[in-house]
Order: C-alpha cells, then structure tokens, then sequence
C-alpha cells in the first residue's frame, strides 16, 4: 500500500514539474518582448533605465535554466509576481478572491453532488416511472441551459422583479455589517449566484450516478442480496450504493480541482469577487502575471484532485487494493 | 392442499411482457419436492428453468410477472404472502444459489460480511455469534482456513471456493428449500464432482428438499432423485431418475438423452432445430416441429399428462393413442 502511494507520488511529482516547466515557458513563448507581458501597454512610457531594472529584477537576462530555477524558488516561496496593472503582488490579489470563490463553487459542488446522487439513485431505482422520467427530462433540460443565460433569468426574476435578492456582489457595500448581521448579508448575496452553479452541475452528476446505478441494479449480486432476504433498505445503502458510487467518486475528485478556477461565467454574471471573474478581468486588461498565477493555481489544484482520487480509491474499492498488491 | 412435501408448486405461470407481445416463459408447472430429496429439472437454455426457480421465491423482475398458480411452503402460499413476510422467508427458508458464482458476490464486500449480514437479517443474535456461525459453516463445506477467507474479497478466490462460499450463505440458515441454478456449470469437471458430492451428504444430513436446475443430465444423474423434463415453458416428462434414464416416454427426453456423450457410443446424435419462440406459441405440442417421431394425430391440439408407470408421466399424444402408435408403426 505504502509502495503504491510513493509510486503515486512520484508520478504526480513529475507531472507537476512539467506543467510548472510549461507555465514558465508559456510568456516566453509568446510573441512581443517579456515586458509588454509584465508591464503591459505602459511599456512605451518607460524608461531605458527603468526597462533594464525590470529586466534584472525578474532575471530576464539570465540564462533560461537559471530563469528556470530562479522561478521555482520564488513559487516555493510563495511569490506568485507583480502586477504592473494593480500595482500589487500577484499572490495578494489572487490570496483576495480565494475565499470568495471556494465559498461559491464548493458549496455549489456540495449541493449538486448531493442532489445528484440523491435523486440519480431514486431515479434509477423507480426507473421508467414518472419520477424517474420527469426528473431525467428536468436535469436533460437544465444540462442544455446556458449558465449565463439561467443567472440573467434568476437575476431578472428574483433580483429585479421580486427583489428577494441582490443582484450582483457578495456583500452590501458600505453596510458595514459586522458578526451574524456579516455572514447572512453574505448567504443572502450567494443564493442566487450558488442556484445558478448548481443548477448547471447538478445534470452530470446525477446522469452519472443514475447510470451506474442502473448498472448495478442489473448484477446478479443485487440478486443474490435479495434472494439472501435483506431488507431493501441494507440492499439499497450497502450493496448498490457501495458499487454505484465508485464512479461518482472521480467524477467529484475532478471536479473539486476546478473548485479553485471558479465559474467564470456565473461570476461574472453576478459580479462575484472569485477568482474566475479575476482571470476574466485579466484577460480584458492584458494582465498576464495574473493570468499566468491563476492558470498555474488551477493546473496544481486539478494535479492535487487527481492525486488525491488516486490515492483514495483504493480505500474505496478493494479490488483496486488488491491488483496494486499484486501487481506492484 | 396440505401435504408432507416440503415444496409443492401447482400450474405456476410466469409471463414476459414484452414490446413484442407476451413470452410465456413458465406455462402451467407443477410439481413437488419431499424433504430429503432432490428435483431435478432440465431442459435446454430458455426453456424456463431458471424463470421457475426464481417464480418460487418470488424474484421475478419485471417486465415479467407471475400471473397463476400456487407454491405451497409450510402450509402457505407463498404466491399470495406480502412481500414483506416473503422476504423473511428467503435465505431462511428457501435458499437460491445461482450459476456464475464470481458475479453472484459483490466485488467491493469482504466474505466475511455477506455472509454475516445473511445471518443478522434473519435471527436476532449478535455480531460475533454470525460471525462464528459462518466460520463453522465454511468449515463443514471444506473450505480451509475459513478465518482467513471470512477477510478476503471475492476477487481473491478461485471460481470453485466462490462456489462454496455461496452454498455456505445459502445453508448458514438450515433452509428447509435449497434452489440450485446451474450451481456447477462454470466450475471445473474436478470441482464440480467435489461440490456435488458434498452438497449431496448436506442435503441427507440437513434434510432439504433440492430443485435443481441443469442442462447437465451427469449432474442430474450423480444429485436427483426425479426428474421433470421442461420444453418451451412446461413439463413433458416426469419420472424417478432411473426410470427416466431407463425408459424415457417422451420424444424429447430420448433426444436429450441421445445428445450426451458416453463412451463406447459412435456418434452424438444433436436435436435437430432451435427451440421454438416463446412468443405466440401455437396450441399445441411445443416440441412438434423437432420431433423426429410426430404423425398427423399430433397437430392442433396440446397432448396432456399421461401416466406411463409408478411415479412416471409424460407429455405426448403417442402415449394417449397406443393404438394408433401400433398403426402408424406399421
């Protein structure tokens, strides 16, 4: 067991050095010289003196390998840039809008895994009923909505209209909030935004779980579980659930690495302060540090949840266990 | 309708509904077992065999539907018991062993577990007491080590200890029914006489009455006691094993036999045809069109039941018209 997760870790390891490798060479493969790519347009209003100090700040008339380790040395101390546009380090925006989206796409990810597994497993165990037909119509119908489309239906419905919930941002401003006051101002700004999120992942994993329910439903230990005389209920958690799940586990693991990239599409939307919204806004202003810091963030937490799912699926399923036993 | 058999099962008819009309997969079976003996029934694939054994204790899945009959255990219908009570009754008065046993346990489940849970869902008797129940168990059915297997997942047995492993769940409770489908088919030659063999003294010393359903009639030969021959969803022929073997009535039963390999015999003579669909069946006899004995008294109508000796019936229209055998003969 030890032996397969150092095996594991080192296959990771190496994974992760190539795309810390290809994020470091994805500026300097770009066209235009490396400072327009830190310093953006103002480029032109610099100096010569000023150039050739930002040059040697960031090493750049190092040779690649020492540009190489020197920029491995500042992520492992934490240094993610500078920020020409914002005129801060890079590591402190992005350390900004972390919180903000963890709180959106996680509890988002929450709640649809929980909505899908439940309701998949009810629609696979009622299959061909109305249940099972209206809740596959309903989430088909869901999957094939756009989510900035249903997050300017939620806003115009319950935002403008009703006026049940504010439209855009995570907290009132200048409200000055302060303790419980705080934290519902916030759930109050995240209902609509987390509907929407949910709504648009909630399809996939129920499909999923509805599916491989279905599968196993179909084998002919769930057979024998019946023939042995368990209750429905021990056959429903122990024997379907236990196998049906296995595949909802990567399915979730995946999905966990995206929590950090955030929705860029719903966060826009509802002007959420995450970090999607902050790639978007990169991407508009040219901010190439940060752009480059958020896509690393990502490339290393999708890394992490693969990692992760490769490590706990053998806890998960014995077979697994049992081949990396044998195997070596 | 109170009898010593164990199990007494009278004209079950389970239907397929399906998009191309309806299957009549058992049409009309009866037959029963005494405690201590066993029934064995045979016939070829999709003959409905294995749709019988799972219509007695009722695990039918739909589209399929039981729609007649009666399964008389202890006294009551088990056709018309609540689902709830007939739960109760399965694993610990009638226990069904299938045919594949690698897929009959749940791959992510250690031993140990399904068998233990088959206990606890039953009897009201502690963890530890299920537990040492099924290490006894295992090790009256020959398995070696049987702590050790109580902690194994199903992937680390071979197909035959699988096998074991299923028939110790199905015994753990004394069933005073034990429903066997193709228990051997998968195994090995070798294996298969060791399981027989074994299942065989359980049967004497617990007392059960056995369905077994095969295709295998050296499995029939080496466990029954009787046989009933299926054809397209009903008997033909009923005997007692021997008198099946020695004198068998039915056209079919002959072919069946026919077809088996046995030394000293030149040539496997195989039953020409396929069996027939058993969507719209004509009314009559389902086995006509293979039938390398039929004469024109055969057509249009179903032949019934007639008794041809002691224990011994069969399903054809020459054992009703001997006289016309006798002609047609000539």
């Amino acid at each position: 067991m030890l032996q397969f997760w150092g095996r594991k870790l080192m296959q990771y390891g190496l994974v992760l050095l190539l795309t810390l490798a290809l994020n470091f060479s994805l500026p300097r493969l770009m066209p235009g010289s490396p400072l327009q790519l830190l310093a953006g347009e103002d480029v032109g209003l610099l100096s010569r003196a000023e150039r050739e100090e930002i040059m040697a700040r960031h090493g750049l008339d190092q040779p690649l390998w020492r540009q190489f380790t020197l920029y491995l040395g500042q992520l492992a101390k934490g240094d993610l840039g500078y920020s020409y546009r914002q005129r801060r380090p890079v590591a402190v925006i992005i350390w900004e809008r972390l919180p903000w989206t963890v709180l959106l796409t996680g509890s988002a990810l929450a709640l649809s895994a929980l909505a899908g597994v439940v309701c998949g497993t009810l629609a696979a165990w009622r299959r061909g009923r109305i249940s099972d037909l209206g809740m596959l119509s309903l989430f088909i119908f869901l999957d094939s909505m756009p989510s900035f489309w249903l997050g300017m239906i939620l806003v115009a419905l319950f935002g403008s209209s009703l006026r049940w919930f504010p439209v855009f941002g995570a907290q009132s401003p200048f409200a000055g909030y302060t303790g419980w006051a705080a934290v519902a101002d916030v759930l109050h700004h995240l209902a609509l935004p987390l509907t929407t999120l949910t709504l648009v992942t909630i399809a996939g994993l129920f499909l999923t779980v509805r599916y491989s329910t279905l599968g196993v439903l179909g084998e002919q230990y769930i057979t024998v579980a019946r023939a042995k005389g368990l209750p429905e209920g021990r056959i429903v958690f122990r024997h379907v659930l236990r196998n049906a799940l296995l595949p909802v586990i990567t399915l979730f693991m995946l999905s966990l690495g995206f929590v950090v990239s955030g929705a860029t599409v719903v966060e826009t939307v509802f002007v959420w302060p995450g970090l999607g919204r902050l790639m978007f806004e990169a991407v508009l202003q040219r901010d190439y540090p940060v752009l480059q810091a958020a896509f690393m963030m990502v490339t290393v937490c999708v890394i992490a949840a693969n990692l992760a799912a490769d490590l706990l699926y053998p806890l998960a399923d014995p077979r697994v266990r049992i081949e990396g036993r044998h195997v070596r | 309708m109170f009898s010593t058999s164990a199990l007494k099962v009278h004209n079950l008819s389970t239907h397929f509904y399906t998009r191309q009309g309806v299957v009549k997969a058992v049409d009309g079976v009866s037959f029963t077992v005494e405690a201590g003996h066993a029934l064995g029934l045979v016939g070829e694939s999709g003959c409905g065999k294995s749709v019988t054994a799972l219509s007695i204790s009722g695990l039918v899945k739909p589209p399929g539907r039981i729609n007649s009959g009666e399964v008389w255990l202890n006294g009551r219908d088990l056709l018309k018991t609540p689902p709830r009570e007939l739960r109760r009754l399965r694993g610990r008065e009638i226990a069904l062993v299938f045919q594949d046993p690698l897929a009959s346990l749940n791959p992510v489940l250690s031993v140990g577990l399904q068998l233990v849970e088959t206990v606890l869902s039953h009897e009201k008797v502690s963890a530890g007491l299920a537990k040492k129940m099924a290490v006894v168990q295992l090790h009256r059915m020959g398995l070696p080590d049987p702590d050790r297997l109580m902690r194994c997942y199903p992937l680390e047995l071979s197909g035959g200890m699988c096998q074991r492993v299923l028939l110790t769940m199905a015994l753990l409770l004394h069933p005073k029914v034990l429903i066997l489908d193709e228990p051997t088919t998968a195994l090995d030659t070798t294996v298969q006489a060791q399981i027989l063999s074994e299942l065989k003294r359980l049967q004497e010393e617990l007392k059960m009455a056995v369905i077994l359903v095969t295709h295998d009639m050296g499995v029939i030969a080496a466990m029954a006691d009787s046989v009933a021959v299926m054809y397209a969803g009903s008997i033909v022929e009923r005997a007692p094993v021997a008198e099946l073997f020695d004198r068998p009535a039915h056209p079919y039963t002959r072919a069946l036999l026919c077809s088996i390999p046995r030394f000293g015999q030149e040539a496997l003579v195989p039953i020409k045809g396929q069996p027939p669909s058993l969507l719209n069946l004509p009314d009559e006899c389902a086995f006509l069109p293979r039938c390398p004995e039929a004469f024109t008294a055969c057509r249009g109508k179903r032949p019934p039941l007639t008794t041809v000796g002691p224990g011994h019936t069969a399903a054809c229209h020459q054992l009703c018209l001997p006289a016309m055998v006798e002609v047609s003969k000539r």
